[in-house]
């Protein structure tokens, strides 16, 4: 039987590989490569010698589709990406829209700390996922049960603030939107954080002999390759490199909030899982700051910017009063209209790095927009750290990268 | 262990001046772009400013975050816009180099100096037909092997070209046929 490998030699023998190696195709729906990830593996007995990674089954043009949607309709996209964290994408998107309209200094402080507590909470909602997936990879089943219970409570919290689990298309240019919520949310959260621990899964894997045998010393990744590879999120605090856009470059609330970044040294499996578990001690300190903040702000704190060409009038308005008809019919058939220019913006999403690059004609949609994803960057050095693995390896090397294919081929 | 320091050591402007620098008669413009610096070079210069942008010890560009294209069909001989974004971590830096170029012009990869560039730029050119030259396995990224057309270029539908004309249009639902429209369909896919 031969097969296409996609590899440069084209065809190959599969029983008999390229010389006496053979060639293993993992994937696309091989349930350890989280999602549709198909990889070619060539195998000297169980170690790997050289690993293409082909991608591309979840394409779904996404950069093309905003060009055709307008900024407010290009919101339910994003969520689509890296759908582990619907909130986190929104915002990445709304603050390159914000940065190049020139309001991101106007954003009240409430929508600011709104902002804050839900990126973390989808970030603590994304890590629980990797952690479950990651744990299972390896073999360590209750993890994965504890961990998506714990999941299951934020996706709560955001079906209370907006009414939808997983796509939130949560909040707007300019602030929070219609979504804001109120002191019953904020206890919410506030219980939930009481509630919150991850001492279980902790227990489970931290000091786990089976754990560390298969995670440590696997997969390291250098500084050098770190850099050179674009690496950003976890993966580059794994080895050694305290970046982190939430302390270099602060955007919503997260100059005004306490927390500590992670960091390392070891660029192994085990120490990216020991960054991505510290982060989620430090996210539940960064959502009960926020929340603790929102309670001091006066009852009528705005959660949207004042000006009128970006946020709809208050709907009872709209009847009454000519201007503000005028207003939410313009900003209805047209939506907002940056002027013409480019920005581009990154937060620090779970994954890393998440850019958004927005380019405007002046018209009410994006003459282009392109996404950079920290999945597709920090796919690209599986290809290079898996060689010389075993091919056991190779599935907690996926689980530590944490790829979410989703957002890997847009 | 590497520190990045806790804010910008450079200014924007210091920025674009250390960039007019490595880039000598081939910088053609800088700006100040929402705070961040934005330097337009001629692609001639590419191959050299890569690595002097990365090892130069007050910029030190030592990653490069991302790499795409914008399409202006309408201005004749440099259609392509390419961009490239840096970041310096250690100086907590961000700069955008642009370069304009024709349509079917090469430019060149950075893949010699930024591993990221491996997948940054063959999703480039599997989007918008744009060629690397230098890179070592420019190949389709996102879109299977043999797909025909790159769908970010202006001219490419968004219904992708296969899709009947009329499908869309509202007045035609319900007078619409569903045998004519699949066979339309097949017709157009080439069945």
């Amino acid at each position: 039987m031969s097969v296409d490998t996609g590899m440069a030699g084209a065809r190959v023998d599969l029983e008999r590989g390229s010389g006496d190696n053979m060639i293993l195709n993992m994937g696309p729906q091989h349930p350890s490569t989280h999602g549709v990830l198909r990889l070619v593996i060539e195998l000297d007995g169980e170690e790997v010698r050289r690993c293409d990674a082909d991608m591309g089954y979840l394409h779904r043009g996404v950069e093309k589709l905003l060009e055709v949607h307008d900024y407010r309709g290009g919101i339910t996209l994003t969520d689509r990406m890296d759908y582990t964290s619907g909130p986190s994408n929104n915002m990445g998107y709304l603050m390159a829209i914000e940065k190049l309209m020139g309001i991101t200094d106007e954003i009240p402080l409430r929508a600011r700390y709104m902002r804050t507590a839900v990126a973390e909470l989808s970030r603590l909602a994304a890590h629980h996922i990797w952690l479950g997936t990651h744990g299972l990879d390896i073999g360590a089943m209750s993890a994965f049960l504890w961990s998506l219970r714990e999941r299951e409570k934020i996706l709560y919290l955001f079906e209370e603030a907006c009414g939808a689990r997983l796509t939130t298309s949560f909040m707007r240019v300019g602030g929070t939107g219609p979504h804001d919520v109120g002191d019953q949310w904020l206890d919410n959260v506030e219980a939930f954080l009481n509630g919150y621990t991850l001492d279980e899964i902790d227990a489970l894997l931290t000091e786990n002999e089976v754990f560390i045998e298969r995670t440590r010393d696997v997969g390291l990744i250098t500084q050098e390759q770190a850099l050179s590879y674009g690496l950003t999120g976890p993966v580059i605090r794994g080895s050694g490199i305290a970046w982190d856009l939430r302390k270099a470059q602060p955007y919503a609330a997260y100059d005004l909030v306490d927390f500590e970044v992670p960091v390392f040294t070891e660029g192994d499996v085990y120490a990216r899982y020991l960054v991505r578990l510290n982060e989620m001690y430090q996210s539940k300190r960064i959502i009960g700051q926020c929340v603790e903040a929102m309670r001091d702000l006066p009852l009528d704190a705005p959660s949207n910017v004042d000006l009128p060409q970006v946020v709809p009038p208050d709907i009872g308005r709209v009847p009454v009063d000519m201007e503000a008809m005028i207003n939410h019919f313009k900003l209805v058939m047209h939506g907002v209209q940056p002027p013409p220019g480019e920005a581009y913006f990154g937060i620090e999403n779970p994954k890393g790095e998440l850019g958004f690059y927005v380019v405007s004609d002046g018209s009410g949609m994006p003459y282009r927009c392109h996404v950079r994803s920290p999945s597709f960057v920090n796919l690209s050095i599986i290809e290079e750290i898996s060689v010389g693995s075993l091919i056991a390896d190779v599935v907690a090397i996926i689980g530590s990268v944490d790829i979410v294919l989703g957002e890997v081929d847009r | 262990m590497l520190v990045p320091a806790a804010s910008p050591t450079l200014t924007p402007e210091a920025i674009l001046e250390r960039i007019r620098d490595h880039a000598g008669a081939a910088y053609l413009g800088g700006r100040v772009d929402h705070g961040d610096p934005v330097a337009e070079v001629s692609p001639a210069a590419l191959p050299d400013l890569f690595p002097a942008l990365c090892d130069d010890r007050d910029l030190r560009l030592e990653q490069l975050v991302d790499v795409t294209a914008v399409h202006w069909p309408l201005d004749a001989g440099r259609e392509f816009q390419v961009v490239w974004q840096f970041r310096s971590l250690t100086n907590n830096l961000f700069a955008r180099v642009t370069a304009r170029l024709a349509d079917g012009a090469s430019v060149a990869s950075a893949t010699a100096t930024y591993a990221s560039a491996l997948y940054l730029e063959r999703e480039v050119f599997d989007l918008f037909g744009i060629g690397f030259t230098g890179h070592p396995n420019l190949k389709r990224i996102l879109l299977p092997e043999g797909y025909e057309g790159h769908p970010l270029r202006k001219e490419y539908p968004v219904e992708g070209p296969t899709f009947p004309e009329d499908a869309h249009r509202n007045d035609l639902v319900g007078q619409l046929d569903p045998d004519d429209f699949w066979a339309d369909v097949d017709k157009a896919n080439g069945a």
